[in-house]
């Protein structure tokens, strides 16, 4: 096991700037995810990592041996692909055996390896049978194996949930996190889905364009987004947006927009900030009607029901305010009629407010 | 109801074009062993090919030929190596193609092609020249040098075209296991490629074993001679001996049949590459 240390990293494909002043740090035994929108150079990454990709500039470190130069087989990596990339003309057994027995180790120690991994992600049944012979679920269990026998340094994942349907993924997501917490290998996780970038990592990186935007622990991530691009990714459904204005009133901050007026905290404006344009972020799930906030309402939210679609534990009502959409959770049992009015409360920690042009959030502001 | 009529109008009418393609096809070849089996030297004039009485007698004739075996031997040596030299080079340049760009790979590309155009008998007359400076000229190494040249640039689309559908993924899942990208290939992506490299090889095996215009401007001892300048003698300037010439083409025939039969499997999964996807 062993920490990874990601300094500068720099990457172009011939014009093209993929990756640009990266820094990643993930503990011995932590279990980072690198999360972003397709083309954001996640896989990019996570292959520089892997060294199947060479930097163009900055250095990659694994505990205090410097990678950044070094072949894959060189680094100690274990990796599960997308495709899984199973050896077609293997069996599951000879999949599982190939990294151990190009290096050499002992039959003995290779036949226990296989035993503990099968028994593990139940491969026993399947060891004998060619990947053709396996389904989208099986082999995804197996090629996890193949990455757990090897027991190296780092474990890499890109995206191994995304040939799998909704249910089996869900189930594995667990299995994955079960796994870790067993062998509590250091871990860098690629996933463009922010429900498995929450609930697997203990970092999360937020990639855009080749830049990290944000890091930190997922929850600290989701409470305090640092961008609007942040704000928007994480969550869903997906945090409201509204343009709005900055007004200093009474010695308070208030930030109002046709049908909306809230004061956010003093911490979420940083320090001396400016009346003007910004934009509003409210999330769905953070609004209730005053009465079932069960917190200090921090100003009111004025909507307009327009439909509503009522999950039985909870609804979500797509609302207009002001003339904007806008989508509030609410409790299973409220159940607003089409086209009535809808008061909204939210509390003064959940109110984002983002610099109009830059998108960052106030408190996060350049200079 | 009116479209099952239609389904089977459709069904006897396709059946009707393959009977009639057999039949077009395999017409001469009957008439081949209708005139091996048939006393008489010249193939009788009737529009069926049934013989007239049976006989082995041309099949003596050609066996009994006093090289046979030798001449045999020689063909399958030249076949055979040519498909081991010819897809020995081909691979690494048709993996090369495949997986890496560089300067001059699609000019490369299209001058291969271009080689395509030009028959074999084109060239026989600078090749005999090369060989005889070589001293090649009156060996099988001569001969399997030029097969094996000669195949190369198919071979090299072929198994361009089957590495093509490899995903990239196999090779780099056995670089992060540990593998050189050289043990990569050898490891995994030659296995996966195996039945187009199976079906490559029949190819130029099979054009090497059926060659006759170079075998026969480049070898002249008696025993080293290749099956189709062995066969065309019998059918020469002064006796033609059509028995033997169509039993012997049948004898011929069969390793080529055999091997087919062999890697059918493969030819079907190499025709249909892309099942080797993990
Ligand atoms: N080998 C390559 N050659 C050229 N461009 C590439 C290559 N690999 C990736 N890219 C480009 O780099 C960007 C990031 O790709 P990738 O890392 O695969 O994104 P992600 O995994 O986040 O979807 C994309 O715009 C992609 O087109
Ligand atoms: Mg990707």
């Amino acid at each position: 096991m062993a920490q990874v240390t990601i300094r500068g990293v720099e990457k172009r494909f011939g014009q093209t700037r993929v990756l640009s002043g990266v820094d990643i740090d993930v503990p011995d035994g932590g279990f980072a995810v690198l999360v972003g929108p397709s083309g954001c150079g996640k896989s990019t990454l996570l292959r520089l990592i892997a060294g199947l990709e060479e930097a163009d500039g900055g250095s990659i470190r694994f505990g205090d041996r410097d990678v950044t130069r070094l072949a894959p087989r060189d680094r100690d990596i274990a990796m599960v692909f997308q495709s899984y990339a199973l050896y077609p003309h293997l069996t599951v057994r000879d999949n599982l055996a190939f990294g151990l027995e190009l290096r050499k180790t002992p039959k003995a120690e290779i036949e226990k390896r296989i035993t503990e991994a099968s028994e593990m992600l139940g491969l026993d049944p399947l060891l004998t049978r060619f990947p053709r012979q396996l389904s989208g679920g099986q082999r995804q269990r197996v090629a996890m194996g193949r990455a757990i026998v090897r027991r190296a340094q780092v474990f890499l994942f890109d995206e191994p949930l995304s040939n799998l349907d909704a249910a089996l993924r869900a189930q594995v997501r667990v299995d994955i996190k079960k796994l870790h917490d067993r062998i509590g290998a250091t871990s860098v996780y690629v996933t463009h889905d922010q429900v498995e970038a929450m609930t697997l990592a203990d970092r999360i990186f937020v990639l855009n364009r080749g830049r990290v935007e944000q890091s930190g622990p997922p929850l600290e991530v989701y409470a305090r987004p640092a961008t609007r691009f942040v704000a928007a990714f994480l969550g869903s459904p997906a945090m409201n947006f509204i343009d709005a204005e900055l007004e200093h009133e009474g010695g308070r901050w208030v930030v109002r927009a046709p049908g909306v007026s809230v004061r956010p905290s003093v911490s979420a404006l940083g320090d001396a900030p400016r009346p003007g344009k910004v934009v509003l972020g409210l999330r769905p799930h953070d609004v209730a009607p005053p009465e079932e906030l069960g917190k200090e309402g921090a100003g009111e939210i004025h909507a307009q029901v327009e439909v509503l679609e009522a999950l039985g534990t909870e609804s979500f009502a797509h609302c207009t305010v002001g003339e904007l959409p806008f989508v509030a959770r609410l409790p299973g049992a409220s159940r607003p009629a089409k086209g009535s009015a809808l008061l909204l409360g939210i509390a003064a920690e959940h109110v984002h407010v983002f610099e109009a042009d830059s998108g960052r959030a106030l408190w996060n502001r350049e200079g | 109801m009116n479209e099952r009529r239609v389904g089977w109008v459709e069904s006897a009418l396709s059946h009707l074009a393959i009977v009639v393609g057999v039949a077009f096809s395999l017409y001469p070849v009957l008439w081949v062993v209708s005139t091996a089996l048939s006393a008489g030297s010249a193939p009788e004039r009737r529009v069926l090919p049934i013989p007239r009485s049976l006989t082995l007698d041309h099949v003596h004739h050609f066996l009994s030929g006093p090289h046979v075996v030798s001449q045999a031997v020689s063909s399958l040596v030249v076949s055979v190596a040519t498909a081991l030299v010819g897809i020995a080079i081909a691979l690494p340049a048709a993996y090369a193609l495949s997986r890496f760009t560089f300067v001059g790979k699609e000019a490369g590309v299209r001058l291969l092609l271009a080689t395509q155009m030009f028959p074999m008998v084109a060239s026989a007359v600078p090749l005999y020249i090369v060989l005889e400076t070589l001293g090649l000229l009156d060996t099988r190494t001569g001969l399997v040098v030029c097969y094996a040249t000669t195949s190369v640039p198919f071979a090299i689309f072929q198994l361009r075209g089957a590495f093509d559908t490899i995903p990239k993924d196999l090779e780099e899942a056995a670089m992060v296991d540990g593998a050189t990208r050289f043990g990569a290939f050898v490891r995994v992506v030659l296995p996966a490629a195996r039945p187009a490299i199976a079906v490559t090889g029949l190819f130029a095996f099979m054009s090497a074993y059926n060659e006759f215009i170079l075998a026969a401007t480049i070898l002249g001892k008696e025993e080293a001679l290749t099956l189709p300048v062995v066969l065309q003698r019998f059918v020469g300037e002064h006796d033609a001996a059509w028995g033997a010439f169509a039993a012997g083409s049948i004898l011929v025939s069969l390793p080529v049949m055999l091997l087919f039969y062999v890697v059918q499997k493969n030819l079907v999964a190499g025709l249909t590459a892309g099942g080797v996807k993990g």
